[in-house]
């Protein structure tokens, strides 16, 4: 095949590409902007400096659009130090210091007309919706949103809410915007990435963990901070002798930095001490800071606070406000930081960057116990409080205890904090644009992209597909999204057909009909079945003589488009549906292989009913495992619903298992798309069904650490292997019992899993797609 | 006699025959998308032996228990989606209702014994207490909890019972299943049921649990705990609290960690949450 003729191709001026494959690799080249003023020294300004510095760490070329104009340069001042970093002033409209989202993403889209990035980094939600309503930067754009929370009630998640309902409704509306038109969404953890998953579903499969960052510099010795200036080494500094245990009578040394706020306990710090010394412990308390917060729930306590900081106290000293590098030497200085909070505050999803760099001073930080610092520093750590009850003298007790752990605890939390180095981030980021395809040519070779239309009702099998043609810098990609199986708009279809080169049909339903129909002279046709297409009406009238290449999901699947459609054997490609390994590898939840997970249960070949059977097989033996079926009701698909037979059959099943006892251990749980997050407290994933092409969930499964379990039928064994398919229900409840039962056997079985699923991986998948579409062009 | 009739009547027999077969079959495709007005028009123009459709709202036929929905879910996303995120609908508030009709055939289990009937998500020791106090017990279950709050008269939430089928409800990961949860409460309160929350156990640490304590709709128990002090002017004694004195008397499940509380602070009813108040490092978008 080779191009088309269309208007505007200059002929013979494309050299033949046969593999598809992308030239020699080059510097990323990156444009970073936050929605931060750098006048202002805050954890926001902060992560500007270091994300900037990380990027340069992993390689990249990085341009820094500023917000503000500079009034101070501690932190531009450190960017404009920085190798391979070129930093843009601002240049606000008239009157104004800093720019607001319109100004600042023209400034953007100036910058990368002049030449473009390869990503657009953006933190902020004002700046990203403004860049998402304009459809900047499409496939580039990594936005990066921590305005959101943990939904607390209905009300925060209810979407379809009544004119009045929360902020938190209007919020995943504004984020799901943002996500359909970015290539990467960013979270600062994983908490935050579960609950954005969660509620944006465009977020799920394209939401990377972007930890905060610790610069490689810090480390325990106050010496060693007081040298963390822009020209340091950016290399891990050779770590000292952890500090001894302060010794009898010496007094144990607080600290605390940040703002005085009644949420933050600010008030009460000094009790701690008070508390020390009535159980016979000397202590110090610093505090760094002078910025008394005013709380509007509670008018009288800034007063409060500032008689609690006039009040002589010979153990507690107040420092006022620090720059940064002396509020880092004061915290290196003490024996514990003060992170002690109100308990609402514990509700947030983001990691405290000063929890962390108080972890890579070496001094461990007091915090509240969350399931997140737990997940940082272990459930056994000894400086948790409890938010909703410890008081100060509580406080006081808990430090005494650990008094003479100091140096262990020190080079505890000096290890947790290793992974949070810029360079180890700098690592992940070298990852992640590995995984999209980054950095690609260095230029094109075409005069004009390739024009490629992907037409279908039903998209949910084809994400990679359009990531990849997204990503593809030789690739202008349109869709043609029927309404329906048989519904389409015409006019826009055929606008769509005389524009492209490619046309790839995702299932062979009628728009493969219509696209064979209506295919130009030199046009590419590739047609893509996945299962129920080869018993529809009008497969009759696909002219397949039209089709240059028909795609099926499993070889099976392929003996079967062959035998149907009367096809030779080289016509059909086989490609199978794509699992992002690096999206599902997230660590599993305790208890997980107790849960069975099934995806979908409809039609009837989805065969719930096998899925049943076996949870009541398992119950003979142990009652501590539940099936957890994720999808729709059979009664919401008005087509299957029709069917009689079906309908009884669903009816049969429902009732009898709404009197079983096993009715307790089954949870019906409404689909999502986040599905990586939701694998995590799945140990097997279900495939009873008597037919499929594919199967998508057990794959997904196989990739986040859950083992499946097949149900003999054609083409099983050739897509996952023969140590995963059994021939009935109790041999399914037997290799279940039994793995679950050796530790040593799980664990052989889960990575026989990751082998088997490493060929679906996205890249090799996409790699195949490219192959098939573009080829020759 | 009706323009249709007429008209019927004044075509030759091998014109009407295909003709009603023809109009049967297109029927058969829009019916449910005809207003009934011009569904029964249409339906008297292709002969009486058409059946007649059911009335909006009904259950059609072949679904007594009236399961289905009226048009299928509708999608939440306005812009064309692909991957899983095309497979997502909007949320149905009669899905739980739809779901425990399928399960139970739309009977509702009556109380005996004087017991009270109770909603519960929690620990075998609890259970066991309130069957044993000749309370009826309707196990919280994912998929059907609102409806079950339809059948209780008090709800009770245990943080060391949310596992099984609720396993990851109290974290980030299980947000969805939270706000199934959340959903039911707040159906319980708009229905007048009472709900208490059991705070004990090792996962009252967890984000769903911290939120679960800071609900001004859920009243809190800590086992164990020293119960509030009533003024003297309305001190009860030992007057039995029902289904609190069980509560109140649970095992806490970990050693009692507070030997005083925070310290005293003003009650303030809790400001209208907004997406900020939950940010802690500072920044500033937290004060936006």
């Amino acid at each position: 095949m080779n191009g088309t003729e269309t208007a505007g191709t200059e002929a013979g001026s494309e050299p033949a590409n046969p593999s598809g494959t992308l030239p020699p690799q080059r510097r990323v080249r990156v444009l970073l902007y936050g929605d931060v003023d750098l006048n202002i020294i805050d954890g926001s300004a902060v992560w500007l400096t270091s994300m900037a510095r990380t990027w340069s760490l992993a390689g990249a070329q990085v341009d820094v659009q500023l917000k503000a104009v500079e009034d101070r340069t501690l932190l531009s001042g450190e960017l404009r130090n920085m190798p391979g970093v070129t930093v843009w002033p601002a240049h606000p409209p008239q009157g104004r210091r800093a720019l607001e989202p319109v100004p600042a993403a023209d400034a953007l889209q100036k910058l990368d007309g002049q030449d473009p990035y390869d990503v657009v980094m953006v933190r902020g939600i004002r700046i990203c919706r403004q860049i998402a309503r304009r459809g900047a930067f499409a496939g580039r754009l990594w936005s990066y949103v921590t305005e959101f929370g943990y939904p607390q009630d209905a009300s925060d998640a209810d979407a379809d809410a009544d004119a009045g309902a929360g902020a938190g409704a209007e919020r995943w509306q504004q984020l799901g915007e943002i996500a359909a038109a970015s290539r990467l969404m960013l979270a600062q953890t994983e908490q935050a990435r579960a609950v954005l998953e969660a509620m944006v579903p465009a977020a799920a499969g394209q939401t990377v963990v972007l930890s905060p960052m610790v610069p490689d510099a810090i480390g325990p010795s106050t010496t060693r901070v007081a040298a963390v200036t822009p020209a340091a080494s950016a290399g891990p500094v050779a770590s000292t002798a952890p500090p001894a245990a302060p010794g009898t009578g010496e007094p144990v040394r607080l600290v605390y930095t940040g703002k005085f706020a009644r949420r933050w306990r600010t008030d009460q710090m000094p009790e701690i001490v008070e508390g020390l010394r009535a159980g016979g412990v000397a202590a110090e308390l610093t505090m760094v800071g002078d910025k008394v917060q005013h709380d509007p729930e509670h008018p009288d306590w800034a007063e409060h606070m500032r008689a609690v900081m006039d009040a002589p106290r010979p153990d507690v000293a107040w420092l006022g406000a620090l720059d940064r590098t002396a509020a880092l030497d004061a915290a290196a200085g003490a024996d514990i930081t003060l992170g002690w909070r109100d308990e609402e505050l514990d509700l947030s999803l983001e990691l405290s960057t000063k929890v962390l760099e108080s972890c890579a001073l070496g001094v461990p930080p007091l915090v509240n116990r969350t399931a997140a610092h737990e997940e940082l520093l272990g459930v056994d750590y000894p400086l948790f409080v409890d938010g909703a009850a410890d008081g100060p003298r509580q406080i006081a007790r808990t430090i005494a205890a650990v008094r003479d752990q100091l140096p262990q605890l020190s080079a505890r939390v000096l290890a947790v904090a290793e992974p949070f180095r810029m360079t180890a981030r700098a690592e992940t980021l070298k990852t992640w644009l590995a995984r999209i395809g980054l950095p690609g040519p260095a230029q094109s070779r075409r005069s004009r992209p390739v024009r490629v239309v992907v037409a279908g009702h039903d998209l949910k099998f084809a994400g990679e597909l359009v990531d990849l043609l997204t990503d593809h810098p030789d690739v202008d990609l349109r869709l043609d999204h029927w309404s329906s199986l048989h519904h389409h708009d015409e006019a826009a279809s055929r606008d769509l057909v005389d524009w492209a080169d490619v046309v790839m049909c995702e299932w062979a339903g009628p728009n493969a009909v219509w696209y064979a129909r209506h295919k130009k002279a030199g046009q590419r046709l590739v047609v893509r079945l996945h299962m129920f297409e080869l018993r529809g009406r009008w497969l009759s009238e696909l002219a397949s003589d039209a089709v240059d290449r028909f795609v099926t999901v499993s070889e099976h699947y392929r003996d079967l488009v062959v035998e149907h459609l009367g096809l030779a054997a080289e016509r059909v490609s086989v490609i199978p549906n794509a699992v992002s390994l690096a999206d599902l590898d997230r660590p599993g939840l305790p208890g997980r292989q107790h849960r069975l997970g099934l995806v979908g249960i409809v039609p009837l070949r989805k065969r719930l009913d096998r899925a049943v059977d076996l949870l009541r097989e398992l119950h003979r033996t142990d009652p501590r495992y539940t099936l957890h079926l994720r999808g729709r009701m059979p009664w919401e698909y008005p087509h299957e619903w029709r069917k009689p037979v079906q309908r009884e059959a669903y009816m049969d099943l429902f009732a009898r298992l709404g009197a079983d006892p096993v009715r307790h251990a089954v949870a019906f749980e409404p689909f999502g798309a986040d599905m990586a997050g939701w694998l995590r407290k799945i140990g097997w994933v279900l495939s009873p069904s008597t037919v499929e092409s594919f199967h998508l969930a057990p794959a997904e499964g196989m990739a986040s650490g859950a083992l499946p379990v097949l149900w003999d039928r054609p083409g099983a064994r050739d897509i996952f292997g023969d140590e995963f398919v059994v021939q009935d229900t109790a041999a399914a409840a037997r290799l279940i019992l039994e793995t679950d039962a050796d530790d040593d056997a799980r664990a052989a079985r889960q990575r026989t899993a990751r082998e088997r699923v490493a060929g679906f991986d996205e890249r090799t998948v996409t790699a195949a797609w490219q192959q098939v579409l573009l080829s020759g062009l | 006699m009706s323009v249709y009739s007429r008209a019927r009547r004044a075509l030759p027999a091998r014109v009407k025959t295909p003709l009603r077969r023809a109009l049967k079959g297109t029927l058969r495709t829009v019916d449910e998308y005809l207003p009934d007005s011009l569904s029964r028009r249409v339906r008297r123009a292709v002969g009486r032996s058409t059946p007649a459709r059911a009335p909006r709202g009904a259950a059609p036929a072949g679904d007594p228990l009236g399961l289905a929905p009226g048009r299928g879910p509708a999608a939440s996303l306005a812009t064309v989606a692909t991957g899983r995120a095309a497979a997502v609908t909007g949320r149905d508030p009669e899905s739980a209702h739809r779901l425990n009709r399928a399960l139970l055939g739309g009977r509702a289990p009556r109380p005996a014994g004087g017991g009270r009937r109770i909603a519960v998500l929690a620990a075998a020791d609890l259970v066991a207490g309130l069957e044993s106090a000749g309370h009826e017990v309707h196990p919280l279950l994912p998929g059907t909890a609102r409806a079950t709050i339809d059948l209780s008269e008090v709800a009770v939430i245990d943080l060391a019972g949310v596992a099984g089928t609720w396993a990851g409800a109290l974290d980030a990961e299980g947000v969805a299943l939270y706000l199934e949860l959340q959903d039911a409460l707040s159906h319980a309160r708009s229905q007048g049921v009472s709900v208490w929350l059991v705070d004990r156990g090792p996962d009252r640490f967890r984000l769903g649990a911290v939120a679960l304590r800071r609900d001004g709709g859920v009243l809190t128990i800590r086992p164990g705990a020293v119960p509030p002090q009533h003024h003297i002017t309305e001190d009860p004694g030992d007057a039995p609290t029902g289904v609190v004195d069980l509560l109140r008397d649970l095992d806490p499940l970990q050693p009692p960690s507070g030997h005083e509380p925070a310290a005293p602070q003003p009650v303030a009813q809790p400001a209208p949450r907004t997406a900020s108040d939950a940010l802690t490092n500072g920044s500033q978008e937290a004060r936006r």
